[in-house]
């Protein structure tokens, strides 16, 4: 298992080598989060893999290799599915957790 | 906007999850396919989310997993609506019967627009199309525009084309006139140019013909300006259409009269409105006392169509009759006022006289007679007073 693991990573560091030097975005040949901010009221995110906290102050997010957090007042979300999630709110604080 | 009505349409629960792994609850349903919306911690261990009613029936799989429990908090929806009255028949039934009505009433044409009449009058060629079938009440499929365009054009001689376009209960029916050609001497024909109005001659330029007048020299209205007679010792008399542009300066005099003194309304600010409605051509009054309300007053009636959604019209018009009350005063004229205001109206029906000429100068003089203010306008224009007529005499 872990040697499965091993090699998708493997797999993802090379495929994010090559979008790099071709100048394509990470995101699209690996499931890497992609963030998208409109100032700080509105946040959209593709690629989460679920949250793991949610209030109205805090949000977690799991993503590929990383948690990403988000601080606030008035956090909520609007909409979420397989694909991305939405949040709307006054966003303070981002925080990655590699 | 047009996903709340789909969610509205659809049916909506908002529904509450308690428990403490909600969010593993949310995780599940995203991943799961189950839609949701609006989410929102109320609780240290309550979430709220909106999701559709197929996607409630779905959760509770997933929360028993996850140990939550979910409650419905309100429902929304046209769904909920018509569970909650599926047993009022007669509402039922007046819906359905509303819907018949209205589909039956649009099957009618209640109005008809006539669009483009210049020389003939909207009501001639309503008085036709009604006596060709097309009439305010008659049924839409019993219309055939073909042919009623073919009959029409064969019925009114002024019409050179016409279009009949259905728009819902609404006939719009655009008609083009025929516009009659003015009496032109054919181009082989011989002719002489003569002047159609008196004048000095500013400006000649013969193209056929012989010139009979300089320029600088004044003609009289009927005098030859340019004869078709021509008389060489060569080849002797020959006869040629003439052509030429002969522009003349022509002096004008008009007169305008209006009354030394004039009544003047002056509102009171009083106003008394009437409203009345109009099915079909039967008119029912929504007010009591049918009198004129003041001594002197204006009336103003605007009649308006029911019109749902642009080109369904009703059968109905709402008619709102406006009176306003003046106070009738007697105005001396002022000398300055009427002179601009005549010098312009003068200046317009000169401009309609000279039809395509232009005013060089004009002055306006304003006198007094017997109770009257009278206007002179003397005007001098410069136009075109060629004109063809057929060869009468030999120079």
């Amino acid at each position: 298992m872990a040697k499965g693991k091993k090699k998708a990573g493997l797999i993802t560091r090379g495929l994010g080598k090559v979008a790099r030097r071709l100048d394509i975005p990470v995101s699209s040949v690996t499931r890497t989060a992609r963030i998208s901010i409109d100032g700080n009221c509105h946040l959209i995110l593709e690629g989460h893999e679920g949250i793991s906290e949610y209030t109205d102050e805090l949000i977690r997010i799991n993503c590929k290799n990383m948690v990403v957090s988000g601080e606030g007042n008035g956090l909520s979300m609007k909409a979420m599915n397989t694909d991305g999630l939405s949040l709307t709110g006054s966003i303070t604080k981002i925080e990655f957790s590699v | 906007m047009l996903l709340k009505l789909i969610n509205f349409l659809r049916g909506n629960v908002r529904v509450e999850m308690k428990g403490d792994y909600t969010e593993r609850l949310i995780n599940m349903c995203a991943f799961n396919g189950i839609e949701f919306w609006d989410i929102k911690r109320t609780g240290n261990n309550v979430i709220e989310v909106t999701m559709r009613v197929d996607g409630f029936r779905r959760i509770r799989k997933y929360a028993k997993k996850t140990m939550t429990r979910v409650k419905i908090r309100k429902k929304a929806g046209v769904p909920f609506l018509v569970h909650r009255y599926r047993w009022r028949y007669a509402l039922w039934g007046g819906a359905v019967a509303a819907v018949l009505l209205l589909l039956y009433l649009t099957s009618f044409i209640w109005t008809i627009e006539i669009v483009g009449c210049t020389y003939t009058t909207p009501a001639q060629i309503m008085k036709a199309l009604n006596g060709l079938g097309l009439k305010t009440g008659v049924r839409k499929n019993k219309i055939i525009a073909s042919e009623l365009k073919n009959n029409m054009l064969s019925e009114v001689d002024m019409l050179s084309w016409i279009a009949i376009n259905i728009k819902g209960t609404h006939a719009e029916v655009v008609v083009r006139e025929r516009e009659e050609t003015p009496y032109m001497i054919p181009r082989g024909e011989p002719c002489d140019i003569v002047a159609e109005k008196t004048g000095v001659i500013s400006k000649m330029n013969v193209k056929e013909g012989k010139a009979l007048f300089k320029p600088g020299q004044t003609v009289l209205r009927g005098d030859i300006l340019v004869t078709g007679v021509l008389d060489s010792e060569t080849a002797g008399i020959r006869r040629v259409h003439s052509l030429a542009e002969v522009q003349a300066r022509t002096w004008y005099k008009l007169y305008g009269r209006a009354p030394e003194k004039y009544i003047r309304k002056k509102y009171t600010g009083n106003k008394k409105k009437r409203l009345a409605l109009i099915f079909g051509t039967t008119r029912v009054n929504l007010y009591l006392n049918s009198s004129i309300p003041f001594d002197f007053c204006d009336k103003m009636i605007e009649k308006e169509k029911i019109i749902i959604n642009k080109s369904m019209y009703l059968p109905v018009s709402v008619v709102t009759e406006t009176y306003t009350e003046y106070i009738p005063e007697k105005v001396r004229s002022v000398s300055g006022q009427i002179s601009t205001e005549a010098k312009r109206t003068l200046l317009r029906r000169l401009s309609r006289i000279i039809q395509g000429g232009s005013v060089k100068t004009s002055s306006c003089k304003v006198d007094a007679k017997n109770g009257a203010v009278v206007v002179t306008l003397n005007a001098e224009c410069l136009e075109e007073i060629a004109l063809e007529r057929g060869i009468t005499e030999v120079p």
